[in-house]
């Protein structure tokens, strides 16, 4: 080695020295507070629309940190008992308990209520009155008269029809939760249930290490069934479900890493035998790995779960230049390490930069969940490379043996069936053609938000009963209402909410949710005042009839209630209200409660036609966004696959489809293995295809760059099974998106690496 | 809702409730399947120099409902069970209903009101801080105090005064309006008649 030589290499080993100091640094802060994202929806494309993407964070903010334990038996006491036991795990201090929630409106908005007695009455006694006979009004007056007592809003001299109290008891109509025996109860499908909101301080939403709610939960379901029988638990939220997320992927982490991590080193164990090369190789994998969790913080600030249940698998890859450099230096003098390095290195590059060009078209979707995917497996590739090239021959000094297995192995290449195109082999096509065709024709696409959930289905389940029970609007469908003012903008909203009455009176839905149900519009509020007055001096009199009573009466004047009065009283009584855009435009949602599947497009028609009235529907808005980026990526993979066969024509010539072929038959074959496992095509597929692509056709690469070399064969076979293996883990994941990912390369990697010895060259001499 | 508060106190009025003497007081009261009577309500409402009277007769049955019938100065019938509450004006039209599923309150108000006629005084105090007074003889007062901060807000004052069976309630609410209701005239039976049942149905 001439001095230069020497003192670049050792300048080159130091600086990578510095940079993992760096990296150790940040790997160290980063973990003293650990915070992963865990929204699904922090995955997808940002959307185009400023309003409707204000309006999902809005509602996703006041809902961040409650959740709701509820629990229900047949028997009000069994209910209780259990409730009991629930409160005494999860709360015993009642500091996060919330009694908000029972339907009950505010002492203070009430007062500013009674204010506006006149003006705030339902849309029903509105109709009524529109077309109440003088007769009918006195009636109702008077019905009212000989009751015990009043409705408790107002005596009846003030509102001798009870219009004001019947408002009030629409109003309280959004909770069906009400007070008994000290607990929030409510009634559902012939159980009795008792609802525990809680509320955290801390947003759930990211946080990773908390967990502490669901712990307590468990313990909670554990002591219940252990002590009351017959009570059930049902449990929902969006802290629960980014805890339950987080744990799951953190189990998932630690299994395909701890997976991965075994097979790397039982494998360089059996091949090397030695221990030198495992500690090696597992140090550019953990320099690896820091490097990716470090540079996509760095990147993007936080690093979200499914970014480090997929990175896990940078494990089963990462491995490879480890081992193609000690395949390199087995069984040959130690002293010839450098120039050994020298020559697998421009390979190395290449396969670097196949496998980084695969992930970074990972990265061509605008989706901020594949971006960091991208990012993270190219930084870790990279890194754990480095490590090679910088570290391995400074930290490697002593001789490595040949192994027996190594031996073996390397010699399995001359058996394996080589393709030579006789009947035997055009005969093998055709059945595997017929076996791969059927599956090919099964296939079908299906783009659902839910293929990234990794919650587990268990807390979904529960997710949807609490709804139902608790008759929540749904955050999937909603109507966005803009307009210039406040006034219109209450307007817009009583013309569609006009429009759903008869939808919830049918039993399309269940119910709606509007900023109009609480501040009528100005119009709206005057057209009541003006009837009530009438209706109110009809009721006088019939009274004074009645009983002989002399006494003038005069209707007051009603205040009429605007939604900043609203507001400073009323105080977060609704979870979104209306807000101002930076235009200087007005907007609210109306959420609806009890939607079905059939009553989606009554829904979209009830929203047509009106010019400030948007109906959301994120389900498909999101399966649409998906939808589109699958199509997109499609089409990326065929550009990439016309790209990698026209290149391999340059390079190669005509032996190139010798390169390609395996990879495209391992495509083909994933596909028909979904076909014929019925499992839909969607986005995540695709991308393991590109993937596919991209690592594949390495394999092809080094077995067409020398032909019939042992060593070759042996670090490509290698590093392919320790590639299926953590993409063979990552198909045991829960989130059913990296599951299909994983099982997509586990199946095309299986077939390519089968079929990359099949089409290889002969042995040259 | 103009009654559903207010009722839970008329039914638990039929009835009564108690504290440390309840046992003195439930030696005093019948505890009857079925209770008929005849009511006389005087309402002076706020404002109003005279008060707005009434009258009429009423059935309670433990396990079903309650009847409350006006007869003067017009028809009015009422009538809470489990399912529902219904004021009508007796001829017959359709009157006004609410369905214990959309107002669970009135599941709790039947249920009181079953305690009540059995007198299991529990039901009682759980919403109500019951002051008992029993001068000798056989008759009692009582004064109840809501203990939920929604009927605080509601009723300024409750009396009910009794012997065998109560014999008024006055109703003070917080809008000014106060309500007094005698009693006469108690039937105790066993069964309701098959004309009440089907009112009650």
């Amino acid at each position: 080695m001439s001095p230069n030589a020497f003192r670049r290499r050792r300048a080159l080993a130091l600086v990578w020295l510095l940079v993992v100091a760096v990296l150790a640094f940040h790997q160290y802060h980063l973990w003293r507070a650990p915070e992963f994202v865990t929204d699904v929806t922090e995955l997808l494309p940002h959307q185009q629309d400023g309003v409707l993407e204000e309006a999902t964070a809005r509602l996703l903010s006041a809902s961040a940190t409650q959740w709701v334990v509820m629990v229900g038996s047949e028997d009000w006491n069994v209910t209780q008992q259990a409730a009991r036991t629930v409160l005494e795990t999860i709360d015993p201090q009642r500091r996060r308990l919330q009694a908000t929630a029972d339907g009950k409106v505010p002492e203070a908005l009430l007062e500013r209520i009674r204010a506006g007695r006149g003006a705030l009455i339902t849309r029903d006694s509105l109709d009524w009155l529109k077309g109440a006979s003088e007769s009918a009004i006195e009636q109702r007056a008077l019905q009212g008269l000989v009751q015990p007592v009043g409705d408790g809003v107002s005596s009846w001299r003030d509102d001798p029809l009870g219009l004001l109290g019947e408002w009030v008891r629409e109003r309280a109509q959004w909770s069906r939760l009400r007070p008994r025996d000290g607990w929030l109860w409510v009634e559902a499908e012939g159980a009795q249930w008792v609802v525990l909101p809680f509320a955290d301080s801390a947003s759930g939403l990211s946080s990773w290490r908390g967990g502490e709610n669901s712990r307590l939960l468990a313990r909670a379901r554990a002591l219940v069934a252990e002590r009351v029988g017959g009570a059930r638990i049902v449990a929902a939220g969006a802290s629960l479900q980014a805890e339950a997320a987080a744990r799951r992927a953190g189990f998932e982490i630690s299994v395909i890493g701890t997976g991965s991590l075994l097979a790397v080193v039982l494998l360089t164990l059996v091949t090397f035998g030695s221990l030198r090369p495992i500690l090696l190789v597992t140090l550019s994998l953990g320099v690896g790995c820091a490097a990716a969790l470090s540079v996509t913080d760095m990147i993007f600030g936080r690093v979200h779960l499914i970014t480090t249940v997929f990175g896990a698998t940078l494990i089963g890859v990462a491995e490879d230049y480890g081992i193609h450099y000690f395949a390199a230096r087995q069984g040959t003098p130690v002293d010839r390490r450098w120039d050994q390095l020298r020559q697998i290195s421009p390979g190395l590059w290449l396969a670097l930069a196949t496998s980084a060009i695969a992930y970074l078209a990972l990265g061509l979707a605008p989706f901020p969940g594949l971006r960091q995917i991208a990012v993270f497996s190219c930084v870790g590739l990279l890194a754990a490379f480095l490590t090679v090239l910088c570290w391995f021959p400074w930290l490697d000094r002593r001789a490595l043996r040949t192994t027996r297995f190594s031996e073996v192995f390397a010699r399995s290449l001359d058996r394996w069936p080589r393709w030579s195109g006789g009947w035997k082999w055009v005969a093998l096509a055709i059945v595997g053609t017929a076996l791969l065709l059927p599956g090919l024709l099964r296939l079908r696409s299906e783009d659902d938000l839910r293929q990234l959930q990794n919650a587990g289905p268990g807390l979904l389940a529960e997710q949807l009963e609490a709804g139902r029970i608790l008759g929540l609007a749904s955050p999937a469908q909603m109507y966005l209402v803009s307009a210039a003012d406040q006034e219109a903008l209450l307007q817009e909203e009583e013309a569609l909410t006009a429009r759903l009455a008869p939808l919830v009176r049918d039993g399309s839905i269940r119910g709606y949710q509007a900023v109009s149900d609480w501040v009528p519009s100005r119009a709206r509020q005057v057209e009541a005042a003006a009837l009530v007055a009438k209706a109110d001096r009809v009721a006088w009199h019939a009274m004074a009839v009645a009983t002989g009573e002399q006494i003038q009466l005069e209707p007051q004047v009603p205040q009429l209630l605007t939604y900043p009065e609203f507001e400073a009283a009323a105080g977060g009584q609704l979870p979104v209200g209306i807000w101002r855009d930076g235009s200087g435009a007005y907007h609210s949602l109306v959420m609806l409660g009890g939607v079905t599947r059939d009553s989606l497009t009554e829904l979209a028609r009830a929203g047509a036609g009106l010019t400030g009235v948007r109906w959301v529907d994120n389900t498909e808005r999101y399966s649409g966004v998906l939808s589109t980026y699958r199509a997109r990526l499609s089409g990326l993979l065929l550009v990439g696959v016309v790209g990698v066969v026209l290149l391999l024509h340059w390079r190669y010539g005509r032996r190139a489809w010798r390169a390609y072929l395996p990879t495209l038959l391992g495509g083909i074959v994933t596909l028909a293995f979904f076909g014929w496992l019925n499992i839909p095509v969607q986005i995540f597929v695709v991308l393991s295809l590109i993937l596919l692509l991209g690592m594949g056709i390495d394999y092809g690469i080094f077995m067409l760059e020398h032909p019939g070399e042992r060593s070759v064969w042996l670090a490509v076979a290698i590093a392919g099974i320790s590639t299926l293996l953590a993409f063979g883990l990552l198909s045991l994941s829960g989130t059913p998106a990296l599951r299909a990912f994983g099982l997509g390369i586990l199946v095309g990697e299986t077939a390519i690496w089968l079929l990359t010895p099949v089409f290889r060259l002969q042995a040259k001499g | 809702m103009r009654v559903v508060a207010c009722l839970m106190l008329l039914v638990s009025a039929l009835a009564h409730g108690a504290d440390a003497s309840q046992e003195q007081l439930l030696q005093r009261l019948r505890q009857p399947a079925v209770l008929r009577g005849s009511f006389t309500q005087e309402r002076q409402i706020s404002g109003f120099r005279r008060p707005v009277q009434s009258a009429g007769r009423f059935v309670v049955a433990r396990g079903t409902g309650l009847l409350w019938h006006t007869m003067r100065p017009f028809e009015s019938v009422l009538v809470l069970n489990q399912q529902r509450l219904t004021v009508s004006n007796g001829t017959g039209q359709p009157g006004t209903t609410l369905d214990a599923t959309r107002e669970p309150m009135l599941r709790t108000l039947d249920e009181l009101l079953q305690s009540v006629v059995v007198a299991d005084l529990k039901g009682l105090q759980a919403q109500f801080e019951v002051e008992l007074r029993l001068p000798d003889g056989a008759d009692w007062t009582m004064t109840l105090q809501p203990r939920q901060a929604a009927l605080r807000s509601r009723f300024a004052g409750i009396e009910l005064a009794g012997g065998e069976y109560v014999k008024s309630v006055r109703l003070q609410e917080q809008s000014g309006d106060v309500t007094t209701i005698r009693f006469a005239d108690q039937m105790e039976d066993s069964r309701l008649t098959g004309a009440e049942a089907g009112q009650l149905r």
